[in-house]
């Protein structure tokens, strides 16, 4: 897929956007967490609340939360762009709204501008696209059919396997045989983790497993879309190091990943919205 | 003459153990186990259940054929079938007139046509995703906090619409219930709504083999009436179910077992 000439008619480079200098904030509302992104004079405050209620109420307290880091209130953000999965009609953003692809490059491309190729890694899916060194959105494909390919994934793997979501990448590094998870659906996946525990295969080896398979995954979308370096992976699941670790092996690239991976398409969201408060004033 | 069928399937082992009087097979005993992490242990608890029941050993059955997902892991089968033949023979020894089966296990779906002596001509399945088998219904269980043998019943007793759940992936509809579950939405309305989605995800298997009658419906799912009613008004025909529908594989494999006995004799 390729992007339309509306989206590279917003286009401005980071430079530009710094000129505009006004205050501005970016939600992205996803599946299994809200993240609110607020900017002012070239800082950068952000909040991150648990997708456990209804859009609207998330998407305040994200923001509010972000707003208070910054020591500001609702009536200094000039522009409020929303994004995600439930960002569509946030009545906060004015229903301004902002695909999370096309954020995700912006967002990307202010903080590392050299990224060509950002891996966007959700709980229900993930996607990968092409962007220059301004965030313009050159190409993208996403895996949202199913759950195969998601954080979904990896927590049910790490519910069974009773390890902690923080904690099974660093131990799937630890990993020593080279076991192979045959199921592409999550829900037939969890059987076949249960009969590996039965066979007594240690859970470093079925952890390395499973990443291997969302990795697999991913990197077979990433080379349809030609991926070029430097490549980012964000996203809560970017925290995870066997993750990152399986796909910088699978595709033989080194990953980059930001301080704060869940917050890019929040920040880009801001970024967004920074060009539609400059517009409008 | 005695003969043996073992099915292991994904989630259940069952097996038949199958006499003859004159012309006619007759079951001498039957057992349904819950399938354990080890194949083998699976097969031969199940072969164990069948001979104490009829109260004799493993030497005073002539031939046992295995069956289902787990079929290469019996090791005292003397051959295995595919469990598509055998749900196709275990329906037509139950309903001679049988033409379509909808198999629904645990683990898969399949849409299977035949013949007028039960030989398979054609079938299409699904076995990559969960969404239109019997693990979805284990997953609606436990989040609803109900028991699998009840949610065919409650499934029936919504109130106004059953609720919208995804169709598309288990792992989704996992989420959209938990989220219906916070809200406090009527528990049966729930699995309404589930339940349409697994037979939204079945029915496309049977349209695409055809559906002529007798129409038969086998597997542990069958047993869920919720199911059966939505599967009869989508494809506007009645199903028929076995009494007991989740042994129809292993059936089918002890009437496969009595017939290349009776050949190599």
């Amino acid at each position: 897929m390729s992007c339309n000439d509306s989206e590279k008619s917003h286009v401005r480079t980071p430079t530009e956007d710094a000129i505009l200098a006004t205050v501005t904030a970016g939600i992205d509302v996803g599946n299994s967490s809200t993240k609110a992104v607020v900017l002012y004079d070239g800082q950068m405050t952000y909040a991150i609340v648990p997708s456990l209620e209804e859009s609207q109420t998330l998407a305040e307290r994200a923001l509010l939360q972000a707003l208070a880091e910054a020591d500001l209130s609702l009536n200094d953000v000039q522009s409020i762009v929303a994004s995600g999965a439930g960002g569509k009609e946030i009545a906060l953003a004015g229903n301004h709204y902002l695909s999370s692809i096309s954020c995700a490059v912006k967002g990307i491309a202010y903080l590392h501008p050299s990224v060509r190729t950002v891996i966007d890694v959700g709980a229900e899916g993930f996607c990968v696209a092409n962007c220059d060194e301004s965030g313009m959105l050159l190409e993208y494909e996403q895996h949202q059919k199913c759950g195969s390919g998601g954080g979904m994934f990896l927590e049910v793997a790490a519910e069974i396997l009773d390890v902690e979501l923080e904690e099974m990448g660093a131990l799937s590094l630890q990993a020593e045989e080279e076991i192979q998870i045959t199921a592409t659906c999550a829900v037939f996946a969890e059987s076949e983790i249960v009969s590996l525990i039965h066979k007594g295969k240690s859970r470093a080896d079925i952890l390395k497993a499973v990443h291997n398979s969302i990795g697999g995954r991913i990197v077979s979308l990433l080379s349809s879309v030609d991926f070029k370096r430097d490549v980012a992976c964000i996203g809560g699941v970017a925290r995870n190091a066997g993750m990152v670790n399986a796909i910088q092996s699978l595709a033989n690239v080194d990953i980059l990943v930001p301080e704060v991976p869940e917050i890019v398409v929040a920040l880009g969201a801001a970024i967004g919205a920074k060009r539609k408060g400059g517009e409008l004033k | 003459m005695i003969t043996a069928g073992v099915d292991i399937g994904s989630t259940a082992a069952k097996g038949i153990l199958l006499g003859k009087n004159g012309e006619k097979p007759f079951i001498l005993a039957q057992a349904i186990n819950r399938t354990g992490g080890d194949s083998v242990e699976t097969a031969r608890k199940v072969m164990d259940d069948l001979l104490k029941q009829a109260d004799i050993a493993l030497e005073e059955v002539g031939y046992i054929v295995s069956t289902g997902y787990g079929r290469i892991m019996v090791p005292f089968a003397n051959k295995n079938v595919t469990e598509i033949s055998c749900h196709a023979k275990g329906s037509h020894f139950y309903f001679p007139g049988v033409r379509t089966i909808l198999d629904m296990g645990g683990q898969d779906c399949k849409a299977i046509r035949c013949n007028a002596k039960g030989k398979v001509t054609n079938f299409v399945m699904n076995d990559k995703c969960a969404a239109g088998a019997g693990r979805y219904m284990e997953v609606v269980a436990k989040l609803t906090d109900k028991p699998l043998e009840d949610l065919g019943e409650l499934s029936l007793q919504y109130e106004g619409e059953p609720s919208s759940i995804s169709a598309v992936c288990v792992l989704f509809a996992r989420g959209e219930i938990l989220a219906l579950r916070r809200k406090n939405v009527n528990k049966n309305n729930i699995i309404a709504g589930a339940s349409d989605s697994l037979v939204k995800r079945a029915v496309p298997l049977l349209k695409r083999v055809g559906v002529e009658p007798e129409f038969v419906v086998s597997g542990g799912i069958a047993k869920n009436i919720g199911v059966i009613k939505r599967v009869e008004d989508a494809v506007g025909q009645k199903a028929r179910i076995a009494t007991e529908p989740q042994i129809v594989g292993a059936l089918g494999a002890a009437l496969f077992a009595q017939q290349l006995l009776e050949r190599k004799r």
